[in-house]
């Protein structure tokens, strides 16, 4: 349920201007809306797929990370002019803290009757009153399950139609016909057997008497057949449809088992790429001394090297000295000088030998400091192979890495944990033997039925064999004088009375309903070709063309035509009407369809409250088309992923 | 439909056939079973309808 904190909508008041619109994007909460009503009349907030939400999973999911789980719907209404207000609420149990499943949350109705509150025990007969759960439907009009719809307008019966045509009837009154009948047929029975009883003293119909006393026997021990046979059928039929829910949630389990595998694989592969990165941040870091070192060597290095180019400079003048030398020793050995080959002689040699001397003690100093420079070169090599590392700047990038694989595992691992305690609930053995009772249980219904069936062939035939000795019985006139006689006679014509009743009633009823249904259709289609609709005994209609030829294949919005013309017809001919809550009613519909129904559904309703998007019907088209019959437009808004709030356009 | 179709057509019907006794014992039944239907009246209907059936044959007078 998107919406938290208090939302409030007032359906429109105004007979004329009776269209509420209310309008919302795709997922924020149309048909959560009509939930909200559904589950405030009935208890129950349907899902796409039929299935009833859990009270759970009602709650907000923002309000429940606050721990707050109150859930409450407070509908106010008039109908004949009596006020009502009903008010549903969940709520968490006392002594739950925090609230873990739907058995942890509480449900309570309260239900008020022009301000007299009523008893717990009588609310769902109230409610089933005003409008009862299975037609609700046909008001409460959810066009995203119009498949439901089109099951019910559908020619043929089915159980769900059977069960529908009975709600049908109930809203326009045959029940009470129904019931007078059956009553009166126990009654008349009873008076029967006292008739018997007081007439076994009148020779002339002793043995009709007797006949009667014994088939009123039979028939009395097939009925009570037939009614375990009924029962049979009805508790096979239950555990039939349960098996069914059982193995088709089976197939949801086939699914989870599926992402079970996927997640574990998925897990598998970030696991390891864990691994690769942890490894790969461990040989970054072996390194990464060298960054942290890396400062220091250059400022050492930077020294060294001025030391050795100070070094480097007396080298060279070595080099010159050693030239100098070898020059005044090639003059002192070859008495000549080598650049201008003149004779040096024994004064200038005397000088040079000085000179040589001088020079030779300065080359010997030199010697030392080459020693020095040699070290420092060495010392400089060494610090030169402590180079900076990619550590600073790659680890950062790798943790970030780390700790975003690391949650994926965390919510991959969480999933997979929530996966196999959803498969550790299902047995799949047990599923197959559910699926084999399944099958087994369903030769068993067809057998059931055909014994059904012989009972009530055998009740039939002993009840005409019944009726031929009573009549002799009544015919004659001692009997006839009995008070016993004058009150078979009195049930038999009354039980009468009501048994042609009701089937006058049914085609009544069933006639109007078509005739209203085909005045709405005519209105909605744009097909002006059509003559109407024909309805059968089951309230199904079909659509009959102008050569009087039933249409058998419909589109999909014709079936959505169909059956709001159905929805029209029931609501024109119940002795009660409701308002009308459609939501996304015309998706299936084009544009002329669409104006069609908008144009004609403030005339068939009291109110009628349309939840659509933009893309539907958009507001100013709903402006020019409905104008003054608009009561009011509200907006259902988006405020984050998991709330929305209605306001008022 | 009127509200009033379903006593129309108990009258007709009624009309139709020949009835030991007067049309008001329908219309009683048939308030009976609208107030168990609709009012969850905890009456049982059987002995309701008994107990107008049997006063108006009662009432009605004996053939000789």
């Amino acid at each position: 349920m998107p919406f938290k904190g208090e939302q409030e909508v007032v359906f429109p008041q105004d007979s004329y201007s009776n269209v509420l619109l209310i309008y919302a994007d795709n997922m924020r909460g149309k048909t959560s809306f009509l939930n909200a009503l559904r589950w405030c009349f009935y208890g129950e907030a349907i899902e796409r797929n039929r299935r009833v939400i859990e009270p759970f999973n009602i709650v907000n999911w923002d309000a429940a990370d606050e721990n707050e789980w109150e859930v409450s719907v407070d509908v106010k209404f008039e109908l004949e002019e009596i006020e009502y207000e009903l008010v549903r609420e969940l709520q968490r149990k006392p002594m739950i803290h925090i609230p873990k499943r739907s058995s942890d949350l509480e449900i309570k109705v309260a239900l008020r009757k022009d301000g007299k509150v009523i008893k717990p025990n009588e609310i769902t007969h109230e409610i089933n009153q005003i409008i009862p759960k299975d037609i609700a439907r046909f008001f409460l009009f959810d066009g995203e399950l119009l498949e439901e719809y089109e099951e019910l307008v559908k020619e043929e019966a089915s159980e769900k139609s059977e069960r529908i045509k009975e709600e049908i009837e109930k809203v326009l009154g045959v029940p009470a016909f129904l019931n007078a009948r059956d009553h009166l047929g126990v009654l008349l029975s009873k008076a029967r057997t006292q008739q018997g009883k007081d007439a076994k003293d009148i020779k002339s119909i002793k043995s009709a008497v007797t006949q009667c006393e014994l088939l009123e026997k039979q028939i009395k021990d097939l009925k009570r057949d037939l009614k375990l046979l009924e029962g049979n059928k009805n508790s096979n039929r239950k555990r039939i449809t349960k098996l069914k829910e059982i193995i088709e949630e089976f197939r949801s389990v086939h699914e989870d088992q599926k992402d079970y595998e996927e997640c574990k694989s998925d897990l598998s592969k970030l696991e390891k790429k864990q691994d690769i990165l942890s490894a790969k941040k461990r040989d970054l870091l072996k390194e990464a001394w060298k960054d942290v070192i890396s400062p220091l060597v250059e400022v050492k290095k930077t020294d060294l090297e001025k030391s050795r180019d100070k070094l480097i400079k007396p080298s060279k003048e070595e080099y010159k000295l050693e030239g100098k030398i070898e020059a005044l020793e090639s003059v002192l050995e070859n008495h000549k000088c080598p650049t201008c080959t003149q004779d040096a002689g024994e004064e200038i040699r005397i000088e040079i030998k000085n000179n040589l001397e001088k020079l030779q003690a300065g080359a010997q100093n030199i010697t030392s400091n080459n020693e020095t420079l040699n070290g420092l070169q060495e010392k400089i090599r060494n610090l030169s192979a402590i180079k900076k590392t990619s550590a600073s700047t790659e680890i950062p990038g790798i943790e970030k890495d780390l700790r975003s694989n690391s949650l994926d595992i965390n919510k991959l691992d969480t999933e997979r944990e929530r996966l196999k305690k959803e498969l550790s609930k299902h047995d799949t053995v047990q599923i197959k033997k559910d699926a084999k009772e399944r099958d087994g249980l369903l030769i068993l219904e067809g057998e059931i039925k055909t014994n059904i069936e012989d009972c009530r062939r055998n009740i039939s035939v002993k009840r005409e064999r019944y009726n031929v000795y009573a009549a002799k019985i009544d015919k004659d006139n001692t009997a006839k004088k009995m008070r016993s006689s004058r009150l078979v006679e009195a049930y038999k014509g009354l039980k009468l009375v009501f048994e042609d009743s009701i089937s006058t009633l049914r085609d009544s009823l069933r006639f109007q309903v078509q005739k209203h249904a085909t005045e709405t259709f005519k209105e909605l289609t744009t097909e002006q070709t059509y003559k109407g609709l024909k309805i059968n005994k089951n309230y199904g209609l079909s659509i009959i063309d102008e050569k009087d030829r039933e249409v058998t294949l419909r589109s999909s919005g014709a079936e959505e035509i169909v059956a709001l013309s159905l929805v029209s017809g029931l609501n024109l001919t119940a002795r009660k009407s409701a308002p009308i809550i459609m939501d996304t009613a015309m998706g299936r519909l084009d544009n002329k369809h669409r104006e069609n129904l908008l144009r004609f559904i403030p005339d068939v309703v009291d109110q009628a409250i349309l939840l659509v998007h933009e893309g539907e019907i958009r507001k100013e088209d709903a402006y020019k088309i409905l104008e003054s019959r608009i009561g009011g437009i509200y907006n259902i808004e988006r405020v984050s992923s998991s709330q929305s709030k209605i306001s008022k356009d | 439909m009127s509200k009033h179709a379903p006593l129309e057509i108990l009258e007709s019907t009624f009309n139709e056939h020949d009835i030991s006794v007067p049309k008001s014992v329908v219309y009683n039944i048939h308030d009976i079973e609208m107030d168990y239907l609709f009012e969850s009246n905890e009456d049982i209907p059987i002995k309701q309808i008994k107990k107008i059936v049997e006063t108006a044959v009662d009432q009605q007078p004996k053939e000789n």
